[in-house]
């Protein structure tokens, strides 16, 4: 892929005081502009809705929260923070599970969601809503969605490499199994009670609508766990994009890296999705987006994409919740939308050039 | 050679193509005959019988063969050939044994396009819904040949038929929430199902039905010397181009037809090919026929099925396809990628 | 001195719990201080609660709607009956935008059962009292939302209209068992036993019966329209929603042989409401009540 070829020094940041690395100053400041982006989206997240308040406003508020009146206070803290942070920690976390799953498999067009986690994961968070409503109490629901999002990914695993590893089953393999699950959902989804149902829509869509502070604990305890064992990763991701053969001369095996990297993969994204539901695209598009700046070098791709994965989905939150005010559309689906045909240019091109 | 190929072929009689035609003939007559049986109520089979030949409009049993089970049957019969055909030429234009219209977006891009013009443009009228049908599987053609540049080999073809699926089911489900009137009226429509009010659909797009079955059959020898390859078919003075255009017109036509009347109904296009491949090989006239037959078969079945699984619900028969479609896919997988 | 001051003392406390005054709600989902008399109630289900707020003579400021592309939000069953010039639009039954409450500044939010996982939220706003509609009659939770806005004499006519209207029944029907009815919904391919208006309600007020195929079926199942002539009894009452064309959508159902052979049919017993007119609250118990008084008691009525 051709990039514009900056003069790139290497800057040493040193971290306590015998840790230091080498980074590319440009891959540093690609970072930093997203970062701060991501800061802005969230204080422009903060800001808009039904109550309007100015980016400063916002800004005050979260820092000062004793100073302003007691109304908007509620707005930001409780209202919106949660569905914002959960919003950008879910991204993280997809965007990161999406740069391992294209990796592993050197599959451009691999997404998280191909594997069956969200699949599994949805059909047992309906089963458990539509079917047998009030087995199990509200909040362990997302606990069982990822315990079902496991036990899926675990048989398109096993299916598929029952005769030795190859990307291409498995991303296969996991269609088709998609497919069935999602044949399951739908048979659910028309023949529950329509109330039951269009709660299950709004869920399967990508929705953040019940965020809370509790859930931003456990997505960020999620994150940063899988997220950094990911990022600590990131020379085995290098050399596994190379092929088999490479990466073997170069002393990664690829028998133990791949379960254990789809392992990761797995937990991110069954944890997000037991918490947002399903937020598809963003899996698939943010890496392509974070490649753009920083090629393949894992160790910068992984926090990058993290950072856009998390620009994206609160952009997608904060445009499915205003646009049609007081009627709330789903992240997911907003991303979809605003993310489809970018991609599809974006992947035209890449042909081409 | 070449003559010497024709020779044989011409001097034997088929037979044995011939009785699995029949075969598969008596097949289809069984089960629409259990399809009429089947059902809320079970009917014996003299009542159809008679219901068929001496139609007695008193009889509560047989009026409810003659006006909603036997459309349901018209319906299946239709669909499953129209899904199977567009399936064989699907599979063989691209090369590829694991497309199909369902896996490829064209049936939900279809049926997005068909929501939204119910939604949009109430003022059209329904006699227009196949054209919107049309357009929206053109659409999602187009766009999974942009994603994948159409030769580069099985995965990417189906990957970019999933995510353009993802994208237009996305924004049919935003269409519903948007409008939520709407989600009633439409939500057994789109997981795939056939219902006695669906003849009436059916004669819109019969027209379009019977013209792109003839089609079809036009294409029978570009298709076979195709298969002997690209350079060779090009040798033979077949415009290659002319022939992928025109097969992915028929495929669009054919499924935007089924969307229309039962919704996007998948896996019968992928099935159905690779069975009539087992019984059938190296002529595609024989291979048009066998799946005709075969998706029939597969269709009423399914419908049977869906009738009877789980009782007294009534699934959408787009979901026992699904159920029964991809685990031969995943299968399919399995046994051909390396 | 002191007296004097005691007095004012007394006084000041006496207004200020006037100002205030609040209340203590208690049902099976818990117990909630509300206001008195609130000023603003925001109600999370339009077809039940919004109406019978508005039965009430209290004008709700928010309530949830419908939404059909491009129009403007339906508040159905209130908007052709009532002045909802100053309604506000809150979101969908599924999903209300807590903010666009928030905007409002209610002092009393209502809602049903299923939006129980909204309470947490909602909470921080105002008081939000959960009512039970599925399983409770409409009398008993459009008392609780009587109580709870202050209007207990207005519920208490509607209760008076209601009871009289069923003595009525009784008096002209002696043996109201003997008649059996079928409430249902068609739709294009399927049908739904489903009573809106509270009909199921009245018709069990009323002791009238029901077919044996009624009986043993399940309500909220799609079924197959060749079930129908196990649904046939004396009369049979369908609903058509006006926003989805779903009458002429089952014409031909109702012109084919099927239809056409129905006991109920045959003898002009067939009704077919426009669902909207009557909702889930005490007024839509008093219509359906005048409904099957006028059909069954107030003419020549055929029983099988």
């Amino acid at each position: 892929m051709k990039q514009k070829q900056l003069p790139s020094r290497s800057v040493r940041i040193k971290l306590f005081s015998r840790m230091s690395f080498y980074a590319r100053s440009n891959d540093v400041f690609w970072l930093l502009f997203f970062g701060l982006l991501l800061l802005f989206m969230l204080l422009w997240g903060a800001a808009i809705g039904s109550y309007q308040l100015s980016i400063l406003k916002s800004w005050q508020i979260i820092i000062a929260p004793e100073l302003a009146p007691e109304k908007l206070v509620r707005v930001v803290w409780e209202f919106r923070l949660p569905r914002l942070l959960v919003a950008a920690l879910c991204g993280a976390a997809l965007a990161i599970a999406g740069v391992i799953l294209q990796s592993i498999t050197r599959n451009a067009l691999a997404s998280p969601g191909l594997i069956g986690v969200e699949a599994g994961a949805s059909a047992t968070m309906l089963v458990f809503v539509v079917i047998v409503p009030g087995v199990i109490p509200v909040f362990l629901l997302p606990v069982f969605a990822m315990i079902g999002g496991f036990i899926v990914a675990s048989c398109v695993w096993l299916l598929s490499s029952l005769r030795g590893y190859s990307p291409i089953r498995l991303v296969l393999v996991g269609v088709g199994i998609t497919s069935m699950l999602s044949a399951f959902s739908e048979m659910l989804i028309t023949y529950g009670d329509i109330d039951l149902v269009e709660s299950a829509l709004m869920w399967l869509g990508g929705s953040l609508h019940q965020a809370s502070w509790p859930q931003v604990k456990v997505m960020m305890f999620w994150l940063l766990i899988a997220g950094s064992l990911a990022w600590l990763c990131f020379r085995q991701l290098n050399l596994l994009i190379l092929g088999n053969k490479v990466a073997f001369s170069r002393g990664v095996d690829n028998r133990k890296a791949v379960p254990f990297l789809l392992l990761l993969c797995v937990a991110l994204t069954s944890a997000s999705v037991a918490t947002a539901g399903t937020l598809t695209f963003v899996g698939l598009i943010a890496p392509h987006i974070a490649r753009r700046f920083c090629a393949n070098r894992h160790g910068a791709l992984i926090p990058l994409s993290a950072v856009i994965g998390a620009c994206l989905v609160v952009l997608g939150d904060s445009l499915g919740r205003s646009v049609f005010a007081p009627l709330q559309l789903p992240a997911g689906l907003v991303l979809v939308l605003i993310g489809a045909p970018y991609f599809i240019v974006l992947i035209s091109r890449l042909r081409k050039a | 050679m070449l003559n010497k190929v024709e020779a044989h072929s011409m001097s034997g009689f088929p037979v044995a193509r011939l009785s699995g035609v029949l075969l598969l003939l008596l097949a289809v007559a069984i089960a629409a005959f259990l399809h009429l049986s089947l059902g809320a109520k079970s009917i014996d089979w003299v009542t159809i019988w008679q219901a068929l030949f001496e139609y007695n409009p008193l009889d509560m049993d047989q009026v409810i063969i003659r006006e909603s089970r036997q459309a349901r049957l018209i319906v299946s019969v239709v669909v499953g050939a129209s899904l199977a055909l567009a399936g064989v030429i699907m599979q063989a234009i691209s090369s590829n044994p694991l497309a199909d219209p369902g896996l490829l977006g064209i049936n939900s891009g279809a049926a997005f396009f068909v929501v939204a013009s119910l939604l949009f443009f109430p003022m059209f009228g329904q006699d227009y819904l196949p054209v919107f049908a049309f357009l929206g599987a053109a659409f999602a053609a187009l766009l999974v040949i942009l994603l994948s540049g159409w030769e580069q080999g099985s995965e990417r073809l189906v990957l970019a038929g999933v995510v353009v699926t993802a994208l237009f089911s996305a924004m049919t489900a935003i269409l519903l929430l948007i409008d939520q009137q709407g989600l009633e009226k439409l939500r057994h429509w789109l997981t795939g199902a056939i219902g006695a009010s669906d003849l009436k659909k059916l004669q819109w797009v019969y027209p379009y039905l019977i013209f792109a079955i003839v089609c079809c059959f036009t294409l029978v020898r570009s298709l076979n010397a195709f298969h002997l390859g690209e350079r060779v078919a090009a040798s033979l003075g077949v415009n290659v181009l002319l022939l992928k255009v025109s097969g992915l017109a028929l495929v669009v036509v054919l499924s935007g037809c089924v969307v229309t009347v039962a919704g996007p109904i998948g896996f019968v296009g992928l099935v159905v090919p690779h069975v009539a491949r087992l019984l059938v090989r190296n002529s595609y006239a024989w291979l048009f026929l066998y799946s005709l037959l075969i998706g029939t078969l597969l269709l009423i079945l399914s419908d049977i099925a869906a009738r009877i699984v789980l009782r007294p619900y009534e699934i959408n028969t787009g979901i026992i396809t699904a159920f029964v479609g991809a685990p031969v896919f995943i299968a399919l997988v399995l046994r051909r990628m390396k | 001195m002191f007296k004097q001051l005691a007095v004012v003392c007394v006084g000041l406390i006496g207004f200020s719990l006037q100002a205030g005054e609040v209340q203590t709600f208690e049902n099976q989902f818990g117990k909630v201080d509300v206001p008195v008399t609130p000023e603003c109630v925001v109600s999370l289900h339009d077809f039940s609660l919004t109406i019978q707020l508005f039965e009430l003579g209290v004008r709700p400021c928010g309530s949830v709607a419908r939404k059909r592309l491009w129009s403007d939000a339906i508040f159905r069953g209130v908007q052709h009956r009532f002045n909802t010039e100053g309604l506000m639009y809150v979101g969908s039954h599924k999903s209300p935008d807590e903010e666009a409450i928030a905007v409002l500044e209610p002092d009393l939010i209502v809602g049903l059962s299923y939006q129980n996982k909204f309470k947490a939220k909602l909470d921080q706003i105002a008081p939000v009292v959960i009512l039970a509609t599925k399983d409770k009659p409409i009398k008993e939770w459009a008392r609780q939302l009587a109580e709870l806005t202050g209007k207990s004499a207005r519920f208490e006519d509607q209760q008076k209209e209601y009871d009289w209207i069923i003595g009525e029944f009784k008096r002209l029907v002696p043996e109201p068992e003997k008649i059996t009815v079928t409430t249902l919904e068609i739709y294009e391919d399927n049908f739904q036993l489903i009573g809106r208006g509270g009909l199921d309600e009245v018709i069990a007020d009323m002791g009238l019966s029901r077919p044996q195929g009624y009986l043993e079926a399940k309500k909220g199942i799609n079924y197959s329209l060749e079930r129908i002539s196990d649904m046939d009894a004396d009369i049979i009452i369908d609903s058509y929603e006006p926003l989805l064309d779903s009458r002429e959508d089952t014409a031909d159902f109702r012109n084919s042989a099927q239809w056409k052979n129905l006991f109920a049919v045959k003898n002009n017993q067939f009704l077919y409401l426009n669902r909207s007119r009557y909702g889930d609250s005490m007024g839509g118990l008093i219509g359906s009540a005048y409904l099957l008084l006028s059909h069954i008691a107030e003419r020549d009525f055929k029983k099988q």
